[in-house]
């Protein structure tokens, strides 16, 4: 933990970080879209879609392939800031199998040495990325309980448990006084907690849609958003 | 009449037609010079006395032939003779018409044929092997025959080059662009002769320089100008609006306007006025007048239905947009309406002369102002057409943007040398001062994508051959290339489709793609004269129905904005200053102007006056500019940006084309006014707002399309502007990062700068008025600031202010009191 009573005075002051609770943690909601459990010292990251430009690219799409090198940038930002315990990667964190072999040797290189920073790196499987590459270090996990709370990147129905999960890509408009305001959220109800998207290029799915409203529906739901690096509740 | 041959002569003679003089003098010098510009006023013969020279050339040429040996090839001239361009697709439809006339009556031996995107493929494939005498055609589709191996053959006859509306092709890309085609026509085919026509322009010499290309001199004939037209302004009764595009209160002048002229054009500015326009007039139709729609964003067949009505004149009014400007003749339009501001005193007399295509009578008009500072612009207008004066288009350098592609197109044809090429774009006049360190990246970036991109295989677009030459990599370039020739980046559109029952419906013209994107169903919008209720985007159309509501919700999709021409501003200026001139302006204009005399001050010429006063729970500042809508937006950017420095937190600014107003949370003193309006507001701000503006983004987007670093058709389909977006900006970040001096950042700067920005405009403004603002501080918005203030597209300012106000909604407690939570958790932490 590298955290202190000063910095995260002032982090809140500006809006850059909001604090909530959700089964019974205190949550840290940084407006870089990640999240911080003060109580494990856990950091939490979903969807960083490593290779997606590379692999829209071989579909004749004329991308630059820099997506990854920008992604890992910031988070190595977020780490150093906080230099947690644990890192949980929840799920899509590669866009697809072949992903390593496209990424360029800076990156890996990169990414292994952010993997290193850390005590603990998991690696939670998404349907993107089923089995984790090769030759990346970090433990593979299905999923990661802590007392009451499941982790996870796609929600189980039938589960009891309060899951946190990635997969949907949180985004909201909204409009206050005439101006309108648009960004990436993290979203939760009592049992659900949805993460925001970090990688570079992934798009989001606005919560208004039908099929985040049955999962989270509009009176039972709170919402933090964030754009140009602050967040605030809707 | 030596000069006509005997079928000509019989055949004025039938027509009640006599050779004009200026006619005259084209037959007689028709092969002294090598390039010709013919100016004169629309109604006076020209397009055919283009045709003349090559009508009676093409007829001699095959006297002699057919009766020195009587073949069964009827003609005599085999290929192609003459190529007549048009910028407007639909004007050579009109003009093969026209042309087709006089051949059939006098039953010349001589085959015209039109070509353009709407051509069937077996026809372009005939007239590629066996090509009519005259082709008439746009620039898009010759740059494209050029791109053809046998380009040579093609072209290699031709004698003559006729470019119509020649002044519509100044100082824009598409001119450039067909600058750069006639040089290399000149190349296959040196012999060949230009002839412009135009319609009346400011500086004729600048126009044939344009023309004639850089190493050669036009021989400009001017037809004088007939009758000056009539132009009045309207003086009604009806409470004139303070500010908006409200002709409302006009319309029943409008309507008796029509009902007392046997046919009317009817000209507003933008596509959604049209709509708007002719909603009102449709409700006010009492005696069921024939009214019709037209503009750009209709289906071409719903066009075409109209103007074949109009054409046997079963129409009394048409409702249009500059559309409807150029070229095609509608003969008995007997009175122009000119309803909102004119802009320019170019565009208007070409609008007006629209009306009567007689030369000898005046074409009448009216001037509808659509709100008080429009009536200065109708008035300043009037005076300048009664001067007798124009406002003109500075000529400007070439754009860059089209070097790669037609590098590429010509290396389609036929395998080159840099030299080569470099040495014929220098004879293309918005050319001459091409850099050749400029034009050296522009070809490496055609060659391989330059040092960022060239690891990409579809950027590999050159080889270089045994012999020093160039050529395309391969045929998937030469198919790419030619898929995407041309300038005009298209906003993305969708098509409209008007859906009766189920998912069927009748395709009825395109709205642009961000406006169908702010939709959602159920919301009504006025679109083909009706309001039609939105269902969905399906297939990359909008599915819509009829809708019983009479308002729609969205009021109006944006049309092209024009911009006021600098001369109109000077006159807008000269009008306030001298209130003498009042006395022509409608009584309601002089009385708005007394009030603002007396409730704050004039602007006057020698200074900027600034107004300050709260509205809407922010301060307000107004700043009284007449220098047009791109100078004040970008005078809006940099203002903006300078507040949020000095701590005034702007919260949004909104533009017209008279002045700019900021809304921000502090209010400015008379010692900041001073720091704001500052020449180096074009250092410091300029150059810091440049680097991360999506301004740049903006105009890289065209000059990525343009210069074929990406494209938007891609086999049959065609990318939507969504996607070409999303992978410019980013291709711009790259280029940003890794390749900071490649050639399309810097061709993409300088694009901004002309096309978004009118930077030239501003610093001139900056630099007349420095230390000479007047901040007038007020109670409540002046009688003139109003129309400012209420335009309602403003332009949000991200930064403290916005943060301010999202923070004040924003519940931060609750925030605050978990904090001493998490204190307790760090704390129990560092213990450990």
């Amino acid at each position: 933990m590298a955290i202190t009573d000063a910095w995260l005075t002032e982090k809140v002051s500006q809006r850059h970080i909001t604090i909530t609770k959700y089964a019974d943690y205190l949550w840290l909601l940084d407006a870089r879209g990640v999240a911080y459990l003060p109580a494990c010292d856990w950091l939490i990251v979903s969807d960083l879609h490593l290779e997606k430009g590379s692999y829209l690219r071989s579909y004749a799409n004329p991308l630059p392939s820099l997506d990854s090198t920008a992604t890992l940038k910031r988070l190595e930002s977020i780490i150093d800031d906080y230099q947690p315990l644990r890192v949980i990667s929840l799920g899509d964190s590669f866009h697809d199998k072949h992903s390593m072999s496209r990424m360029t040797i800076e990156d890996r290189q990169h990414l292994c040495r952010l993997v290193d920073k850390v005590k603990e790196w998991m690696w939670v499987e998404g349907n993107h990325d089923p089995d984790l590459p090769e030759g990346i270090p970090g433990t593979p996990c299905f999923e990661i309980v802590l007392d009451n709370m499941v982790f996870r990147h796609e929600p189980e129905m039938s589960e009891k448990r309060a899951q946190v999960i990635g997969h949907y890509h949180p985004k909201k408009r909204t409009t206050v006084t005439r101006r309108r305001y648009s960004g990436k959220c993290f979203t939760n109800n009592k049992n659900l907690f949805v993460m925001p998207a970090f990688g570079q290029f992934t798009g989001g799915l606005d919560i208004d849609e039908d099929v985040m409203l049955t999962l989270l529906p509009k009176p039972t739901r709170q919402v933090f958003m964030f754009c140009d690096g602050i967040i605030f509740k809707i | 009449m030596t000069l006509l041959p005997c079928a000509f002569a019989k055949w004025f003679k039938q027509k009640g037609w006599q050779l004009r003089d200026y006619q005259q003098t084209m037959l007689v010098e028709k092969d002294k010079h090598d390039c010709t510009l013919l100016i004169a006023p629309t109604g006076a013969g020209k397009t055919l006395s283009g045709f003349l020279p090559s009508l009676v050339e093409l007829s001699e040429l095959n006297e002699s032939n057919a009766s020195a040996e009587n073949k069964g090839n009827q003609s005599g001239f085999n290929g192609l003779h003459t190529l007549y361009i048009s910028p407007l697709k639909a004007l050579t439809q009109d003009i093969h018409r026209n042309l087709l006339q006089p051949i059939e009556e006098m039953s010349l031996p001589i085959t015209a044929e039109t070509r353009t995107g709407d051509t069937p493929s077996h026809k372009r494939q005939r007239q590629r092997k066996k090509p009519p005498n005259i082709l008439l055609t746009t620039p898009e589709s010759l740059m494209l025959m050029l791109s053809y191996a046998d380009a040579d053959k093609l072209f290699g006859k031709l004698k003559r080059v006729i470019i119509d509306e020649t002044h519509s092709l100044m100082a824009n890309k598409r001119g450039d662009f067909l600058s750069l085609a006639l040089a290399r026509l000149s190349v296959l085919s040196p012999r060949c002769k230009r002839i412009g026509l135009s319609a009346t322009v400011a500086f004729p010499e600048t126009l044939g320089a344009w023309l004639a290309g850089s190493d050669s001199v036009a021989n400009i004939i001017k037809v004088k100008a007939g009758e000056k037209p009539k132009v009045e302004m309207l003086h009604s009764k009806a409470r004139m609006p303070f500010g908006g595009f409200m002709a409302r209160y006009a319309i029943d002048d409008i309507y008796a306007a029509i009902e007392n002229a046997q046919t009317t054009l009817v000209f507003v500015n933008t596509r959604a006025q049209s709509e708007l326009l002719f909603q009102m007039l449709w409700e006010a139709n009492k005696a069921a007048l024939p009214i019709a729609l037209y503009h750009g964003s209709l289906s071409k067949e719903q066009r075409r239905k109209t103007e074949a009505m109009m054409a046997s004149g079963m129409l009394r009014a048409i409702v249009c947009t500059s559309a409807l400007e150029l070229g095609i003749d509608w003969g008995d339009v007997d009175k122009v309406i000119q309803v909102g501001a004119p802009k320019g005193v170019s565009r208007l007399l070409q609008r007006i002369g629209r009306a009567n295509h007689r030369l000898d009578e005046p074409s009448e008009a009216l001037l509808v102002p659509a709100n008080r500072f429009e009536a200065l612009e109708c008035q300043a207008a009037i005076t300048a057409i009664e001067k007798g004066e124009l406002d003109g288009e500075s000529p400007q350098p070439g754009a860059l943007d089209i070097i790669p592609q037609f590098i590429l197109n010509c290396l389609c044809s036929k395998a080159d040398s840099p030299g080569a090429l470099y040495q014929e774009i220098l004879t293309a006049t918005p050319y001459q001062g091409l850099d050749r360190d400029d034009f050296d990246k522009l070809w490496r970036f055609t060659q391989d994508g330059g040092s960022a991109l060239n690891a990409y295989e579809r950027y590999q677009r050159l080889t270089r051959n045994d012999d020093g030459t160039y050529s395309p990599a391969n045929r998937r370039v030469i198919q790419r290339h030619r898929q995407n020739i041309g300038t005009i980046v298209e906003a993305g559109r969708l098509k409209v489709k008007r859906i009766r029952r189920g998912n069927q419906g009748k395709i009825i013209g395109e709205v642009e793609e961000y406006f169908a994107q702010q939709l959602t169903p159920g919301d009504t919008f006025y679109f083909g004269g009706e309001v039609l209720r939105f269902e969905a985007i399906r297939d990359m159309q909008l599915h819509a129905k009829p809708a019983k509501a009479k308002e729609p919700k969205i009021p109006s999709y944006a049309g092209g904005q024009m911009p006021l021409s600098t001369y109109l501003a000077e006159g807008v200026r000269a009008i306030l200053a001298t209130q003498k001139s009042w006395k022509a302006l409608p009584a309601q204009v002089q009385e708005w102007l007394n009030l603002q005399q007396a409730f704050s001050q004039l602007p006057s010429p020698d200074k900027v006056l600034v107004e300050q006063f709260p509205f809407r729970q922010a301060h307000y500042t107004l700043y009284y500019t007449f220098d047009g809508r791109k100078a004040n937006q970008t005078l809006g950017m940099l203002l903006t940006r300078r507040m949020e420095k000095m701590g005034i937190k702007p919260l949004s600014f909104s533009v017209t084309d008279y002045g700019l107003s900021v809304a921000s949370v502090n209010a400015i003193t008379q010692g900041q006014l001073q720091q704001l309006f500052q020449p180096d507001i074009l250092g410091d701000e300029l150059e810091d707002w440049m680097l991360q503006a999506p301004m740049l983004k903006r105009s890289f987007r065209q000059v990525a399309v343009v210069s074929g670093l990406t494209e938007q058709r891609y086999h049959a389909s065609q990318k939507t502007m969504k996607q070409v977006t999303f992978s410019t900006d980013l291709i711009y970040d790259t280029l940003r990062e890794h390749d900071r001096d490649h050639i399309l950042l810097k061709v993409a700067r300088a694009d901004a700068e002309r096309e978004l920005l009118d930077l030239r405009r501003l610093a001139n403004l900056l630099i007349r008025y420095v230390d000479s603002a007047t901040l007038v501080n007020l109670e409540k918005p002046s009688p003139m600031a109003i129309p400012i203030v209420l335009d309602v597209r403003s332009e949000q300012v991200k930064g403290a202010g916005a943060q301010a106000i999202i923070e004040q909604a924003n519940l931060y407690a609750e925030a605050e009191t978990m904090l001493d939570e998490v204190r307790a958790l760090l704390s129990g932490a560092s213990v450990e």
